[in-house]
């Protein structure tokens, strides 16, 4: 293999201090990075370590707060991913953006037929075809996009990007969404791009593309780059997964060694598949008792939040057994079921767990309707107390008390407010998806401290990649990939701790592949 | 250098500027309407207090702008239940042709019955037809996925077809001389006037229906999942709220409150059933509850303004010569202000200067 940083020539694209703030999270620090013409590059770091934001900046999607961007030694500023792709730099996003209705060609079009009135179809399905023929991205340009695989659909995506002339494609975990086979041909695609010149930037989280596939790795973590390196001075796998996933684990908060009672919810032989017949979890088999918390850890996309979702009774559809109290429940009896000791924090907490343009109030009622109503009345004024109430004892800022619009509100403050809502029930079950995920170190604090309190009383089931906050939190961890539970292991036990990052990667254990239940 | 705009949600839309962007959305549309009469050649002044004297200049006036606003205050009460919903019933025009059919065919084949029979009953069969009429597009939407705005779009003409072939058919009068009209209902059959005013006793319903709909939407359990539901499906599906139940509702009260429109139109206005029962109420109505902001007071208000500029434009027609289709284009204008207006009311715009 050539390696292009050896070589003398000069970067095509450079990076100098790039930062990047959203609110309170600061996505990017000082980045510096240099690209060379024709190499394969991949950035590698778990999710929210910032390597969306930083390549969004690239294509012209993001501006930076600070820094330069450098193209071909010169200074560059894009307004809009139009003008990045006019210098040539175009980005391929995880979700395609086609229109599904249109067919190839005229995807192809979009945008790019300007000037001319007749729309000549077929002169552009024979520059389709000469496009495909020289990169190997075989599509037919008369299909409807909705009649493609995902793998065809990346081929259109990236002869779009081919057609407008871009030098430097950017990738957003590009096999996120493909089949084993269609893995194989995309990688054969990008090497005859970068073969012809390209230069390639891919986003990734799975060690074995990035060894197989880089001639570059850069790897970032927490909104910095901690490293660029070329495949041969990766020793290890497991040393990629360590820069990856870190070492430093900070404590804030303290935490009791757990008291665990009896097994309050569990689940035996789960599985659920999607729309389209794939796969979300299977063979799931987990316990969750009194007392402690027990996080499911995994990178995002692995069938944890679906498992999430479906152990608080809401779709997808499973099958399998669920076990609530000493009770068994199979699916439609489970979803039919009102829990009103069992509570859920979904992620999503501005547009699943409360609604923005309605008053606290009215958010509250949003899962508490049942204590506030007599009949078809409803105890607005009692509610209107019980969230004022809330909103002091949980120390939650609301410009306008109960009356102020959920949307008012900061991303902790609302957090804070919908754990308030949910815990006053006092229940016995927490399901929490990314309680913390976006917000700041105060509210992610507090919102911790929120958790382990709930434990004296409850079992917790906290979903969550973020290996900060589970290692902090829970007291045993059960890691999720490609929709099973590879592991449950203790918190309590350093080596245990250490296989975490590795697992979550999907590295296979050799030495011992007995899952632990600690 | 060069100037630039900023567009940002407002973070505390404030009532008084809704109100003040609302009088503001009117008043243009009003001047717009102003040229289009000076470039037809009219006076636009005198023509703006023609329709005003007209719509409520006098005792008359008044009463008649009155009557008007009563199938637009109960189709538009309708639409504006289902809106909240977020569910786009675009057909109180059919739900009130069916409910003036229901009503009719009651009161052409029971002529007899006493009027305290005969009228609840014609009330019942308005609110069975106009609610099955609402009931179908919902079903229709939750079990194939139909976008309920064509499918009650295309209600409305079935709708019309339908009272059009029984009022040329079966139930044509035979001594209508050719007319398509039905029989003059009996006496039985047709709300009483108020004293000896043209008012008759249905203001009186859609004072209790209005109130009734206030208190629903604002105090119970229902109006409060049916605005929650509006706002956010999503959020209500975490909460367990029941969506499908709560589409099949809005569009059954919205379908029977445009049928009782119907069943007052043909009973105290008309005394039959006749082509031109459709007079536009249904679609009259869809603007009313957006100028309203969907709250049933001001659907009150906003039903009679409405009901005014029909009244007020028939008085134009005559002293100015002006064509019947005016009104419609001021209907138009004050749907495009208001909907226009709204932009100002979520969003606040700064001027930027670039250095």
């Amino acid at each position: 293999m050539s390696l292009p940083s050896s070589a003398p020539a000069a970067p095509i694209l450079e990076l100098d201090g790039i930062s990047k703030r959203f609110g309170p999270v600061v996505a990017n620090r000082r980045i510096q990075l240099k690209v060379y013409p024709g190499e394969i590059h991949a950035v590698l770091g778990e999710n929210g370590a910032g390597k969306s934001t930083l390549m969004s900046i690239l294509a012209g999607r993001y501006r930076p707060d600070t820094g330069r961007i450098l193209l071909d030694g010169q200074p560059v500023s894009f307004a809009s991913p139009a003008q990045a792709l006019a210098r040539g730099i175009g980005m391929v996003y995880q979700r395609f953006m086609l229109v599904d209705a249109l067919s190839v060609v005229e995807n192809l079009l979009l945008g790019h037929a300007r000037g001319r009135f007749r729309l000549d179809i077929d002169a552009a399905c024979r520059k389709i075809a000469s496009f495909s023929q020289a990169y190997g991205l075989a599509v037919d340009p008369r299909k409807t996009v909705r009649q493609l695989s995902m793998g065809e659909r990346q081929r259109v995506e990236i002869l779009k990007l081919l057609l407008r002339q871009a030098r430097i494609l950017i990738f957003d975990e590009p096999t996120a969404v493909l089949a084993p086979p269609e893995v194989e041909s995309f990688f054969r695609v990008l090497r005859r791009l970068s073969r012809k010149g390209h230069t390639i930037l891919f986003i990734t989280h799975k060690l074995e593309e990035v060894l197989q596939m880089a001639q570059r790795i850069s790897i970032m973590r927490q909104g910095a780059l901690v490293a660029t390196l070329t495949p041969r001075q990766v020793s290890s796998r497991r040393e990629l997964a360590r820069l990856m996933v870190g070492r430093e684990i900070v404590l804030n908060v303290h935490k009791q060694p757990s008291n665990a009672g009896e097994v309050i919810l569990a689940a035996e032989g789960l599985r659920a598949r999607d729309d389209t017949g794939q796969v979300l979890f299977e063979d799931i088999r987990l316990h969750l008792k009194k007392g402690e918390i027990l996080a499911l850890t995994g990178v995002a996309g692995n069938g944890q939040s679906p498992l999430a979702a479906a152990l608080a009774g809401m779709p997808p559809a499973f099958e399998g057994r669920i076990t609530y109290r000493g009770r068994p429940f199979e699916n439609s009896r489970w979803q039919r079921r009102p829990k009103p000791n069992m509570v859920y924090i979904p992620e999503d907490r501005h547009t699943t767990a409360s609604v923005g343009p309605l008053s606290l109030t009215d958010n509250f009622l949003l899962t508490r309707l049942k204590n506030f109503r007599r009949q078809a009345h409803l105890a607005r004024g009692r509610a209107r107390l019980a969230t004022g109430d809330i909103l002091t004892r949980y120390g939650i800022n609301a410009p306008a008390g109960p009356q102020s619009l959920a949307r008012q509100l900061s991303g902790g403050n609302l957090q804070k407010f919908i754990l308030a809502r949910e815990l006053d029930r006092r229940p016995d079950v927490i399901i929490a998806e990314s309680p913390t995920s976006g917000l700041d170190v105060r509210a992610t604090e507090e919102i911790w401290r929120l958790l382990l309190q709930q434990r004296e009383q409850a079992g917790v089931l906290l979903v969550s990649g973020d290996l900060r906050e589970v290692l902090a939190l829970a007291d045993r961890v059960a890691v999720m990939f490609r929709g099973r539970i590879l592991a449950t292991l203790s918190t309590a036990r350093a080596e245990q701790v250490a296989r975490i990052g590795l697992l979550m990667a999907g590295v296979p254990e050799k030495a011992n592949r007995h899952a632990i239940e600690a | 250098m060069g100037m630039r705009f900023k567009i940002s949600r407002r973070q505390n839309p404030r009532r008084l500027h809704s109100g003040l962007v609302l009088l503001a959305a009117v008043g243009l549309s009003l001047v717009i309407c102003a040229l289009l009469l000076e470039q037809q050649g009219k006076p636009s002044l005198r023509g703006l207090m023609l329709l005003f004297q007209g719509a409520f200049g006098s005792g008359w006036a008044l009463q008649d702008s009155l009557i008007k606003a009563v199938p637009i205050f109960l189709c538009s009460l309708g639409v504006a239940i289902a809106f909240r919903l977020q569910i786009w019933n675009i057909g109180a025009e059919g739900q009130y042709a069916l409910g003036a059919l229901g009503a009719s065919w009651v009161a052409l084949h029971f002529p007899d019955l006493p009027w305290f029979v005969l009228q609840p009953a014609m009330l019942v069969a308005a609110t069975v037809c106009g609610g099955l009429w609402g009931l179908l597009p919902a079903v229709l939407k939750l079990r194939m996925r139909a976008n309920e705005i064509i499918i009650t779009l295309m209600l409305n003409y079935i709708a019309i077809f339908l009272l059009d072939y029984l009022v040329y058919g079966p139930w044509k009068d035979p001594s209508s001389f050719g007319f398509p009209m039905t029989r003059m209902f009996s006496q039985n059959a047709v709300v009483a006037k108020i004293g000896a005013g043209d008012l008759h006793w249905g203001i009186l319903l859609c004072l209790v229906i209005g109130m009734l709909v206030w208190i629903f939407l604002g105090f119970t359990r229902l109006g409060y999942e049916i605005r929650a539901c509006g706002e956010n499906v999503q959020a209500a599906r975490y909460a367990r709220m029941p969506y499908a139940a709560l589409v099949l509702l809005v569009m059954a009260a919205s379908g029977a409150l445009a049928g009782w429109a119907g069943f007052l139109e043909a009973s105290a206005s008309l005394n039959r059933l006749e082509p031109s029962i459709m007079a536009g109420y249904g679609y009259t109505a869809i603007v009313v509850a957006w100028l309203a902001r969907l709250n049933p007071l001001f659907i009150g208000l906003a039903a009679f303004l409405l009901a005014g500029l029909r009244v007020g434009v028939e008085q134009l027609q005559l002293e100015l010569q002006i064509p019947a289709s005016f009104g419609q284009i001021m209907e138009g204008l004050i749907l495009m202000t208001v909907l226009g207006g709204s932009f100002f009311v979520t969003y606040q715009i700064r001027l930027l200067k670039k250095e």
